[in-house]
């Protein structure tokens, strides 16, 4: 068994996936850390306070735990989803209705999971705020975990619209109107008004950042496609890489906080 | 360096050593080279010109440093510029040409089509016609003023009544309950040839006082 395993250790495959022995040192213990794309995010040591459940509460793991769920469900639904003012609410139908098997769980998942992601963020944020961890070296850190918030919400106010029934085109039709009121390139917005060369205004209702929001003036077809652009590749995309920097972040300012 | 890497006694010697014998080699060609760099200036010269010749400035370098300094700012320049364009090309790329939603002028009808104290709805315009006791005829919009939904018409209060958030107006537009801060608000309305043309692009709005201008209104 021992000659078996030392000869696969010894292979030209397992020598070029892993370029240190086993975990069985600190060394090595630190080099399988170290040259894993994917643990080197992670702090090498963590203190053994930090881990505990208590002080921590789990909570910005379990977030992208159900980040890594949304991903895997929101893929599969993507099979079944027409991004088009025709097919897109039968398709939600026939993944409820039970024409896709397991349809129903899958959209729930996603959905429930979209909400339960907020409130984790929160809890986050909740903990992070009473045990100080936003205080320097952290602090910018924090400001990274807002944007990731702020890219949160909109993921959950893209994804509404989708659905494409009176609930999603309402929510939308009154969100986006709030985006007339943006300054400088919201029509209705301060600033905008005066940006006129003679009596040509310059931001008008087909030109300002809600149009460019909906591809339109209402909630139409064209807002369907971007959301949906939106929703499944631009916003997890930048998220993604926001995740990656906060999580090295943590390990570049000090490691996960412990109690004092 | 002993302090740094703390090395053993016998290693600090060693090294030390090592150096020194590294230094001895070096020296002749570091000799070599420092006077090299005082012959050339002064070829064929006396030692007075020499002197002289020695803080003279390298032209050529001066003109290559320049022109690196130009070819730097130029290059930015020019890549901030592709820059610039493509931000701006893409951002463009998000305004379609056409459009695939109703037209803001439209006819709405001819007047009889309107009966006095009875609003009409005109939906695809998203519009109401009002055709009022007394004997004027304007175009309201369907957009409630708080965020956008549609206010329906409720006969037996005579008051429009937002589904979204509660706002109520009267039949004349103003607001009167909920959260909406304005009152609805007029389009431009013309009789041309019997046919009552509408312009959602022309709003009159209340708080300006724009209800009493000409074309916010019909007189039948």
């Amino acid at each position: 068994m021992d000659d078996m395993l030392k000869k696969i250790y010894e292979t030209q495959l397992w020598k070029s996936l892993f370029r240190h022995g086993m975990p069985k040192d600190p060394r090595n213990r630190s080099m399988a850390v170290l040259t894993n794309v994917f643990l080197h995010l992670h702090p090498v040591r963590t203190r053994v306070g930090a881990l505990k459940v208590r002080f921590t509460w789990c909570m910005g793991g379990l977030t992208f735990f159900i980040f890594l769920v949304l991903t895997f469900t929101g893929v599969l639904l993507m099979f079944y989803y027409h991004p088009n003012a025709r097919d897109a609410y039968p398709d939600i139908q026939k993944l409820e209705s039970g024409d896709v098997p397991f349809g129903m769980l899958m959209r729930n998942m996603h959905r429930w999971g979209a909400h339960l992601m907020v409130i984790t963020i929160w809890l986050h944020m909740f903990r992070v705020f009473l045990t100080g961890s936003y205080k320097p070296p952290r602090e910018f850190n924090w400001v990274v975990g807002v944007v990731l918030l702020v890219l949160t919400l909109l993921l959950s106010f893209t994804g509404y619209l989708l659905p494409w029934d009176q609930l999603a085109f309402w929510a939308i039709t009154v969100g986006t109107n709030m985006a007339r009121a943006t300054p400088l390139v919201g029509h209705e917005g301060p600033i905008a008004p005066f940006l006129k060369i003679g009596d040509f205004q310059l931001v008008t209702s087909s030109s300002d950042v809600r149009f460019q929001l909906l591809a339109g003036r209402i909630v139409g077809p064209g807002a369907l496609l971007r959301f949906y652009v939106l929703h499944c590749i631009l916003l997890p995309l930048v998220a993604t890489v926001l995740m990656a920097v906060h999580f090295w972040r943590i390990r570049k300012d000090g490691n996960i906080s412990g109690p004092m | 360096m002993a302090q740094r890497y703390n090395f053993s006694p016998d290693e600090v010697q060693r090294r030390a050593k090592l150096s020194s014998e590294l230094k001895k080699k070096l020296a002749p060609l570091r000799k070599a080279k420092t006077e090299d760099k005082k012959k050339k200036p002064g070829e064929g010269g006396g030692k007075k010109k020499e002197a002289k010749a020695a803080p003279k400035v390298d032209l050529a370098a001066v003109r290559a440093a320049k022109r690196d300094r130009r070819h730097f700012i130029g290059g930015t320049l020019a890549f901030s510029g592709a820059m610039a364009f493509t931000a701006g090309g893409t951002n463009r790329f998000m305004f379609p040409r056409i459009l695939f939603e109703p037209p803001t002028k439209f006819e709405a009808g001819s007047i009889d089509d309107f009966l006095p104290g009875v609003p009409h709805f005109i939906k695809e315009y998203k519009t109401w016609i009002i055709r009022t006791i007394d004997g004027t005829i304007y175009a309201m919009s369907g957009r409630c003023t708080h965020l956008g939904c549609t206010p329906a018409f409720l006969a037996s209060e005579q008051k429009f009544k937002c589904p979204c958030h509660g706002s109520g107006f009267r039949v004349s537009g103003l607001n009167f309950e909920g959260p909406a801060p304005r009152a609805l608000e007029r389009f431009q309305i013309s009789l041309v040839s019997g046919v009552i043309i509408v312009d959602k692009a022309k709003m009159f709005l209340y708080e300006k006082g724009e209800w009493e201008k000409p074309e916010s209104f019909l007189i039948v």
